[in-house]
């Protein structure tokens, strides 16, 4: 067994009567991107801020590299990348001066990366940070948080807000540093696309609750789209269906373990008509909207 | 290499591996990727299509076990001289839903499993012979 980079153990968080976070656990081992995915307000940023030590947590455990990052806070943030949502730096300072400043923290900064950063990315040295364009901002956060080769890295939404060019850029420098190996990456989104492109394994999370954990392969394997039809009894959606949608005499299914679906509707009494793949982002849309019909069908209960 | 041109979508219903794995079987039977061809390495491609390494290493796996490209030990990844033989692996993948065609025909003419299997060795050693024969002509 790996040890895990990454652990989130029952973690859950308040602000005032408010839940951020409601008992959410998941592990990223050495060699993993992991989606952290869901709308805004899912409890997203808290579990990111919390494992890059920001804020301690209220109830769970949090490790990073094995150690509490409140606790241990220096030695998590030595060794861990963070881009956060709001790209704050020292205005007053030069880009220049900030990569400098940062260097100061990390033991195990390489110059050498750095000036590669700063080529491929064409960060202009000079300029002060108070002037730069939000593209700009999220490029340079992110050269500071790989140029000392992070064994974690975090990236809290890092692709909002900026264009496709610098967007492109910016998965190149992530998936460079992925490809390094064993390093974990844990970043929250909601540009699908990026998902698709980076994760290995994806967590939905609504309301702050983890609503599915799955490696993206698997659900491509598992989750399919499938037209019945029947001249009288379609029979019971199965326990794997997602979404169960009758019209006439057909009926379209999601249903998510399709193998053995299959073989029971093989038998009858209804006709497979079509078998679709979906793509993630179908298969996110279709999940998401269950587990929310699913949640009103519990509190009408 | 550089005729390579791959292209992946992440909306697609097809897994990026798959997509991959398609593309480049194509670009082989089409021979634009010619025998002996090198593809790009795993960090290479993950950085130019910006696609997770694990996602371009599956591909990679999967295309050699079908015998599309073989991995030369500290060298890279080359395209599968013809009639390279398949691992065994790969031979049973290639072969299997043809294996289950063929019983299920055979069920609905009503063979027993015995006949079936005769009939396959009969086949077999049929053309073995002929493949000879071509061969000392």
């Amino acid at each position: 067994m790996t040890v895990p980079l990454i652990q989130v153990q029952d973690f859950s968080h308040r602000y005032g009567t408010t839940i951020a976070v409601d008992r959410l656990s998941f592990e990223v081992a050495p060699g993993e991107v992991v989606a952290l995915l869901g709308h805004n307000g899912a409890g997203k940023t808290t579990t990111l801020t919390g494992l890059a030590g920001l804020r301690s947590s209220q109830q769970g455990t949090l490790r990073v590299l094995g150690l509490d990052p409140w606790e241990q806070g220096d030695e998590v943030r030595r060794r861990t990348g963070y881009v956060s949502e709001d790209l704050s730096f020292h205005d007053w300072m030069t880009v220049g001066e900030t990569l400098w400043y940062l260097e100061q923290f990390h033991p195990t900064w390489d110059r050498q990366l750095q000036h590669e950063l700063v080529t491929r990315l064409e960060l202009p040295l000079d300029r002060k940070i108070e002037g730069l364009s939000r593209g700009m901002r999220s490029k340079l956060a992110l050269a500071c948080a790989t140029a000392f080769r992070p064994e974690v890295l975090l990236l809290d939404d890092p692709t909002s807000g900026i264009d496709p060019i610098v967007r492109r850029e910016f998965l190149a420098e992530v998936i460079r540093l992925a490809a390094e190996g064993g390093r974990a990456v844990l970043f929250s989104s909601h540009v699908l696309d990026d998902v698709a492109r980076l994760a290995d394994r994806v967590l939905f999370v609504v309301g702050g609750r983890k609503i599915l954990e799955r490696s993206v392969s698997d659900l491509h394997e598992n989750v399919r789209r499938v037209v019945l039809k029947a001249d009288g009894e379609v029979g019971e959606p199965p326990t794997e269906t997602v979404a169960w949608r009758p019209d006439g005499g057909t009926v379209e299914a999601i249903v998510d373990g399709w193998t053995s679906v299959e073989a029971a509707w093989q038998e009858g009494p209804a006709v497979i008509e079509s078998v679709e793949s979906l793509s993630l982002e179908d298969v996110f849309v279709e999940i998401v909207s269950a587990s929310k019909t699913n949640a009103a069908r519990w509190r009408d209960a | 290499m550089s005729t390579l041109r791959l292209r992946i979508d992440p909306r697609s219903a097809t897994p990026i591996y798959d997509q991959l794995v398609r593309q480049v079987k194509s670009a082989v039977a089409a021979g634009t990727l010619p025998v002996g061809a090198a593809l790009p390495s795993v960090r290479q491609l993950a950085v130019e299509l910006r696609i997770n390494p694990n996602t371009v290493a599956r591909a990679y796996r999967e295309l050699e076990s079908d015998g599309v490209v073989e991995a030369r030990r500290g060298q890279g990844t080359f395209v599968a001289g013809e009639g390279r033989p398949l691992t065994a692996a790969g031979r049973r993948k290639e072969i299997a839903p043809l294996v289950e065609q063929l019983v299920a025909e055979a069920r609905l003419l009503g063979f027993e499993s015995e006949e079936l299997v005769e009939l396959v060795r009969k086949t077999a050693s049929r053309r073995s012979g002929r493949s000879k024969e071509e061969d000392a002509s």
